[in-house]
């Protein structure tokens, strides 16, 4: 069975490898101000080129930090490569396992993204966006491992 | 779908890993065929049936509703 989507099973470590302190560095990121930390100062050509904010444009240059970003890609890079990986054996039931997982996903992100909507207002929304950028991979990374190896073991004893 | 692979499993005296290996799928499928969890595709069940030496009717039975 060919499945074009799918990468490599040997880029399952490297996932994992850069997805599990990716994720704890993103929780102590979250819950405490490192904005001093790992600062870069752009040029005021390159801040031509970028998405911010209105005042931070047109001057001569402009120090952010750049931290966030690191973690944020690595977050995404491991997850991404966590989520496309083929198994050793990548078999039917399996291919249905990950379309259920990717269902799953899609259903519980959408269903707490309401719940926010609803629940959550002003700055703290922003908090939320910021979970919601990576939820879907995250739900979608918990169930398909949970069904592929940890509900067997759960399962037998 | 009801199946009979793990009386036929039994006759051959093979593992569900061993039927596995066999026809090329991993151990959790052929436990989720067994439990009927799963309903695997024609070319498997064909596979599962011809490592039996039997046909896929005499392994595999519809139930009402299927």
């Amino acid at each position: 069975m060919k499945h074009p989507l799918l990468i490599a099973h040997r880029w399952k470590t490297l996932g994992w490898v850069l997805a599990v302190p990716a994720f704890v560095a993103g929780l102590f990121y979250m819950a405490n101000d490192y904005s001093d930390c790992l600062t870069i100062t752009l040029p005021e050509w390159v801040t031509r080129f970028m998405w911010i904010e209105s005042f931070m444009k047109n001057t001569t240059s402009q120090t952010i930090s750049v931290l966030d970003e690191l973690i944020s890609l690595t977050l995404l890079i491991g997850l991404l490569l966590l989520a496309f990986s083929r198994e050793k054996i990548e078999d039917e039931w399996i291919q249905r396992v990950r379309l259920e997982s990717f269902q799953w996903a899609i259903l519980v992100n959408s269903l707490l993204l309401m719940a926010f909507v609803i629940f959550t207002h002003g700055t703290p929304f922003f908090a939320v966006m910021v979970y919601n950028m990576f939820t879907p991979l995250l739900i979608f990374v918990a169930r398909f491992y949970y069904v592929l190896y940890l509900k067997p073991i759960l399962l037998k004893n | 779908m009801k199946n009979r692979i793990r009386i036929e499993r039994a006759i051959l005296n093979i593992s569900q890993a061993e039927l596995a290996e066999r026809v090329q799928v991993t151990r959790q499928t052929i436990n989720a065929i067994e439990l009927e969890k799963y309903a695997p595709s024609a070319v498997l069940a064909m596979k599962i049936a011809r490592v039996f030496g039997r046909t896929v009717e005499e392994v595999f039975e519809l139930e009402e509703g299927d």
